[in-house]
C-alpha cells in the first residue's frame, strides 16, 4: 500500500507539470480525527469545516476522516488514542487533558479569565506557548483551543447570589478542580454517569449540576432545574490536538496548510462561543428558567470563596502551573 | 510439572474469589453512596469511581476461570455435528486461537500500562487515581488467560475442563 | 473487507472459539490487515478498559449478582409459583406466567440480560419440568427478556438520551405503553402456542398462600421503581439496592443463606458476569475497526442519501439496524450509528421520542439474532443442553410479533409519544 501512494504521489506530480516549488501538489494524506461532543454544537461546526477546508485547499490529497459525536472515541479514551496514533487528531477537553498535562487544569481555575477577549489573547501569547510546549512533551501538538465558552451552576433549591447559598447542595459535577469549588462553596459534589443526570435533576437526586449554557439547553435542563446562576466561573477550552510522531512526519506543505486552517477555525470558534453563549442562556430564560447574573461588584466574595482551589490546582500543576497564574495575575 | 499444573489452578481460582469480591464490593459502595447521599446528604466523592474500577477488574480477574469453567458462550452448531476425532482437532485449534487473542492483550496491555505509568495519567475526579493501578487488570487477567488457554491445550482433546476446579 | 469479517467471523464461531474471543481475535486481524499491521495494537487495552469504563455498565454484574441470590435462596421459584397458581389453568398458563415475571423483573432492571438471566433460571426447569416443549420456553425466554430493555428503566434509553440530548425521562415513558403491547402480544402468542398444556385450577387458598409466600419478591420491584421514581438513587444504583435486598430476603427471611450457598452464588455470578463483559470487549473492539475502516457508516450513507421519499429511507435504516443487530452488540450499535442516525431522522421531520423506541425495538431484536445476540447466549449458559440454533428457531415468531409491531409503531406513533405529551 505505501509503494502505491508514493506512485500516485510522482504521477499527480508529473500532471500538475508547471515550473515547480510551490505550485507542486500536497502529498498524499489521511488523517483521522475523532471528537466526542454533539455534532450541533459550535466547536463540532467549526471542526467539521476545518476538515472540510483542508480537504479542499489540498485538493483532496489530505484526505479528513472525521469521526463525530463519540462514534470512533468517548472524552475517557481520547487522549491515549492520540499519544499512541489510534487517530491521529482529536479534540478533547482541557479538563481530561489535565489528567495527562496537569498544567492543562489552568482554565477550571476559578475567574481567571474575565472576558472573552482575554481568553484569545492569553493562548496566543506565552501563556498558551507554555501549555503547548507541556503537551508537546507528552507527544500531542496542540493545533488550537477550542473556546466552549463560560460555565454556570444550575440548581433547583434556591437562586444562589452568594457562595454562602450553596451550603448542603448536591452539585453533579465532573472534574477534580471544578469538584474542588463545589466543596469550598459548601456544597457537596455528586458523580453520576452522564446519561443518568437529567432524571436525577428531576427526582432531586441531586440539587444541581454544573455545565455551560449551551450544554443546560441541549440537555433540556430548563425542563427539570429551576435556577440558573450565571456567575462565569470558568472558562472551558477544548484542544484539537495531533499526534507528535504523526506531525513531524507530514511536509512542511502540509503542515502550513493545517496550521493556517487551524487559525482561522480557532478565531471563528472563539466568535461563536460568545454568541452562544448569551442566546443560550437567553433561550434557557424564555423556557422558565430564573436567571442571575452575578453584578461585578460582588465578584470578589465569590472569588475568594474560590481561593482552596488555585491551592489544588497549584498542588497537581507545580511550577508550571504557578508560572501560567502569574502571566494571567500580570496582565 | 503435576505441581505446577495444579499451582495454576490454585491462582486461576482465587482470581475468580478476586473477581467475586470486587462484584460485592461494587454493591456495598453503590449502597453506601446511596445511603449516604439520599439520608444523610453526604454523597461520596469515591464510590462511583471505584466501583467502576472492580466491576473492570472483575472482568479481567475472572475470565482465566469462566474459560476453565467453559463459561465462555461458544456457538456448538458444528461442534455437535462431528465425531471425537475432528473435536478433538477443533478444540486444539481453537484454544491455540484463544491463546494467540490472551498473548496479543497480555503484551500490549503491559507496554499500554507501562505508557500510563510514565506519563503519570491519573483519573480526572477528586481522587485522582494513578490510572496505571486500575489498568492493572488488564495485564493481569491477560496473563491468567494465557495461563487458562495453555492449561485447556495440556488438557488435549474434548475434555470438559473445570471440575477439578 | 465487509466479506473477510462476516465469513471470519462465522468461521471462527463455527470452530468453537467462544464469541467473546472470536470478535476480539477478529478486531485484531482486522488492525492488522487493514489499520497498518501491528502499530493499531496499542488501541486493542484501551478500548478494552474503556468499554468497561462506565458507571451505568456497573449495575450489569450487580443485577447478575441479584438474579443469582433470587434463584438460589428460592424467592425466584416462590414469585414464578405465584405466578403459576394464579395462571396455570389457562391454556398455556405457564406461559403466561413467565412473561408476567419477566415483565416485573423489566422493572427492576435496565437490561434485558438481567431479566432473561433472573427469570430464565427458574421458569425453564420449571416449565420444561410440566411438559412444555423446550424450545418453546427458550424463545419464550429469549423474547421476553428482551423486554427488559423496552419498559424502563433501560440502558440502552439511557444511552440514546445521552448521545442525542433527548431528555432520558420523555424516553423512560415513552417506553411504557409499547412495553405492556408487546407484553400482552407476547402473552397472547405464548399461550396460543402452547394451549394444549394446561393445568388443574389452583384453590383460592393455595393462590392467597402462594402470594403471602411471594411477598418478598413482589415487594423488590415495588421498592425499586418507588426508589428511582421518587430519586432516592438512580436506575444504576437501584441494583445495588436490589442485591442488598435480596441478600437481606435471603438471610432474615428465608434463612438459606449458608456458606455453600454464597459460595455458589459468588461462581456463578462470577461466570456469567465475565462472559456478558468479555462479550461486550470483544463487541466494542470489533465496534472500533470497522468504525475507523467506516463500514457502518458507509452502510448507513448508502442507505440514506437516496433522493426518496422519507419513509423508504426509514424502511432501509431499519434493514441496516437489523442487519448491524446480527453481528454487533446493542451499545456499540447506538454509540456508531446514532451519530449518524439522529440527524437524519430529525431532517426527515420524525419525531425522535419516537424514533428511540422504534429503535430500542431494533435492539431487542439485536439480543436475539444470531450469530451474536446476548440474550441467546445468556439462555445457552443457563443450561449445557441448550444449543443456539434451538433457541434461535424458538424466537423467531416472537422476532416476527417484534417486526410487526414496530409496522404497527410505524402507523400509530401515538402509542409512543401519547404519555409523554401528556405526562409531566
Ligand atoms: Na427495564
Ligand atoms: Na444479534
Amino acid at each position: 500500500a505505501c509503494s502505491d501512494a508514493e506512485g500516485e504521489t510522482t504521477e499527480s506530480k508529473g500532471d500538475s507539470g508547471d515550473a515547480g516549488g510551490s505550485t507542486e501538489e500536497y502529498e498524499a494524506t489521511t488523517i483521522r480525527l475523532a471528537y466526542n461532543l454533539p455534532q450541533d454544537h459550535h466547536i463540532s461546526v467549526g471542526i467539521e469545516q476545518f476538515a472540510e477546508d483542508i480537504k479542499e485547499k489540498s485538493g483532496g490529497k489530505v484526505d479528513m476522516q472525521v469521526y463525530p459525536a463519540g462514534q470512533l472515541l468517548s472524552d475517557k479514551d481520547m487522549n491515549q488514542s492520540i499519544l499512541t496514533g489510534g487517530v491521529e487528531m482529536g479534540v478533547n477537553s482541557s479538563t481530561l487533558w489535565a489528567s495527562t498535562v496537569p498544567a492543562m487544569g489552568i482554565f477550571d481555575v476559578p475567574y481567571i479569565f474575565n472576558d472573552y477577549s482575554a481568553v484569545g489573547k492569553a493562548v496566543n501569547g506565552e501563556f498558551g506557548d507554555k501549555l503547548r510546549g507541556a503537551m508537546e512533551e507528552k507527544g500531542a501538538k496542540v493545533l488550537l483551543f477550542a473556546d466552549y465558552g463560560y460555565v454556570q451552576f444550575a440548581n433547583n433549591k434556591r437562586q444562589l447570589k452568594s457562595p454562602e447559598d450553596f451550603k448542603g447542595l448536591k452539585i453533579r459535577s465532573i472534574g477534580d478542580l471544578p469538584s474542588e469549588l463545589i466543596q469550598a462553596y459548601g456544597a457537596s459534589p455528586v458523580f453520576m454517569g452522564g446519561g443518568e443526570v437529567y432524571m436525577a435533576l428531576q427526582r432531586d437526586t441531586v440539587d444541581g449540576a454544573t455545565s455551560g449554557t449551551t450544554a443546560m439547553l441541549q440537555r433540556k435542563y430548563d425542563e427539570v432545574t429551576k435556577y440558573l446562576t450565571i456567575n462565569n466561573y470558568a472558562y472551558l477550552e477544548f484542544l484539537l490536538a495531533v499526534n507528535k510522531d504523526f506531525w513531524d512526519g507530514l511536509p512542511e506543505k502540509t503542515q502550513a496548510l493545517i496550521e493556517e486552517t487551524a487559525k482561522e477555525t480557532e478565531e471563528w470558534i472563539r466568535e461563536q462561543a460568545e454568541k452562544e453563549d448569551s442566546e443560550s442562556a437567553k433561550a434557557l430564560e424564555e423556557n422558565g428558567m430564573d436567571v442571575y447574573v452575578v453584578p461585578e461588584e460582588d465578584l470578589p466574595e465569590w472569588v475568594e470563596a474560590a481561593a482552596p482551589v488555585r491551592e489544588a490546582y497549584l498542588k497537581t500543576a507545580g511550577d508550571l502551573g504557578q508560572e501560567l497564574l502569574d502571566i494571567i495575575d500580570n496582565e | 510439572m503435576k505441581k505446577v499444573y495444579h499451582f495454576f489452578d490454585l491462582l486461576i481460582k482465587l482470581g475468580a474469589y478476586v473477581a467475586g469480591s470486587l462484584i460485592m464490593l461494587t454493591t456495598l459502595m453503590v449502597f453506601y453512596e446511596v445511603v449516604s447521599r439520599s439520608f444523610f446528604h453526604k454523597p461520596t466523592s469515591w464510590a462511583t469511581e471505584l466501583s467502576i474500577y472492580a466491576v473492570i477488574g472483575s472482568c479481567f480477574l475472572g475470565s482465566a476461570y469462566a474459560v476453565r469453567t467453559y463459561s465462555h458462550i461458544t456457538v456448538d452448531l458444528l461442534i455437535n455435528a462431528v465425531n471425537d476425532r475432528v473435536k478433538t482437532i477443533l478444540a486444539y485449534l481453537t484454544n491455540s486461537l484463544g491463546l494467540l487473542f490472551s498473548i496479543i492483550l497480555t503484551v500490549y496491555s503491559y507496554l499500554h500500562v507501562m505508557k500510563t505509568f510514565a506519563l503519570g495519567v491519573t483519573s480526572s475526579s477528586l481522587l485522582r487515581i494513578p490510572m496505571y493501578i486500575p489498568e492493572s487488570f488488564l495485564p493481569i487477567g491477560g496473563g491468567l488467560l494465557c495461563i487458562a488457554f495453555i492449561m485447556q491445550l495440556i488438557d488435549g482433546g474434548i475434555h470438559e475442563g473445570g471440575e477439578h476446579i | 473487507m465487509n466479506i473477510f469479517f462476516a465469513g471470519g467471523m462465522g468461521a471462527l464461531l463455527l470452530l468453537g472459539l467462544p464469541v467473546a474471543f472470536t470478535l476480539g481475535l477478529l478486531a485484531i486481524a482486522g488492525m492488522y490487515f487493514f489499520n497498518g499491521g501491528t502499530t493499531a495494537f496499542m488501541q486493542i487495552p484501551i478500548i478494552s478498559y474503556k468499554s468497561l469504563d462506565d458507571f451505568s455498565l456497573t449495575a450489569l454484574p450487580m443485577y447478575v449478582l441479584m438474579s443469582q441470590v433470587l434463584v438460589v435462596s428460592g424467592v425466584g421459584r416462590d414469585l414464578y409459583e405465584m405466578a403459576s397458581r394464579w395462571f396455570r389453568h389457562f391454556p398455556g398458563g405457564l406461559a403466561i406466567a413467565t412473561i408476567f415475571c419477566c415483565t416485573i423483573f423489566s422493572a427492576i432492571s435496565g437490561s434485558s440480560v438481567a431479566t432473561a438471566v433472573t427469570v430464565g433460571a427458574v421458569a425453564l426447569p420449571e416449565m420444561v419440568k410440566r411438559g412444555y416443549n423446550r424450545r418453546h420456553v427458550l424463545g419464550l425466554l429469549a423474547a421476553g427478556g428482551t423486554l427488559g430493555i423496552l419498559i424502563p428503566p433501560s440502558i440502552p434509553m439511557i444511552i440514546y438520551g445521552s448521545v442525542t440530548g433527548e431528555s432520558v425521562g420523555k424516553l423512560f415513558v415513552a417506553g411504557i405503553i409499547p412495553g405492556i403491547v408487546l407484553t400482552l402480544s407476547f402473552m397472547i402468542f405464548s399461550a396460543y402456542q402452547t394451549r394444549h398444556i394446561k393445568d388443574i385450577p389452583a384453590t383460592w387458598k393455595e393462590r392467597v398462600e402462594a402470594s403471602r409466600q411471594a411477598i418478598w419478591g413482589l415487594l423488590l420491584p415495588i421498592i425499586i421503581i418507588g426508589g428511582i421514581y421518587t430519586g432516592i438513587f438512580t436506575p444504576t444504583e437501584a441494583a445495588a439496592i436490589g442485591v442488598v435486598l435480596s441478600f437481606a430476603i435471603a438471610a432474615f427471611v428465608y434463612r438459606n443463606l449458608t456458606l455453600p450457598n454464597l459460595k455458589n452464588i459468588i461462581f456463578q455470578t462470577v461466570k456469567t458476569n465475565t462472559m456478558i463483559l468479555f462479550i461486550i470487549i470483544g463487541a466494542m473492539l470489533l465496534g472500533f475497526i470497522l468504525t475507523i475502516l467506516q463500514i457502518p457508516q458507509t452502510i448507513v450513507n448508502v442507505a440514506t442519501t437516496q433522493d426518496i421519499s422519507p419513509w423508504v429511507i426509514f424502511i432501509l435504516i431499519n434493514i441496516v439496524l437489523l442487519i448491524l443487530g446480527m453481528f454487533l452488540e446493542t451499545v456499540s450499535i447506538l454509540v456508531i450509528t446514532l451519530p449518524i442516525l439522529y440527524p437524519i431522522i430529525i431532517a426527515l421531520g420524525f419525531d425522535p421520542i419516537w424514533f428511540a423506541i422504534i429503535m430500542v425495538i431494533n435492539m431487542e431484536l439485536a439480543l436475539i439474532s444470531p450469530p451474536v445476540g446476548l440474550n441467546l447466549f445468556v439462555l445457552k449458559g443457563l443450561n449445557k443442553e441448550n444449543t443456539i440454533s434451538e433457541i434461535v428457531k424458538g424466537v423467531v415468531p416472537y422476532a416476527v410479533i417484534m417486526l410487526v409491531f414496530m409496522v404497527i409503531l410505524s402507523f400509530f406513533p401515538q402509542i409512543a409519544t401519547v404519555l409523554v405529551d401528556n405526562v409531566k
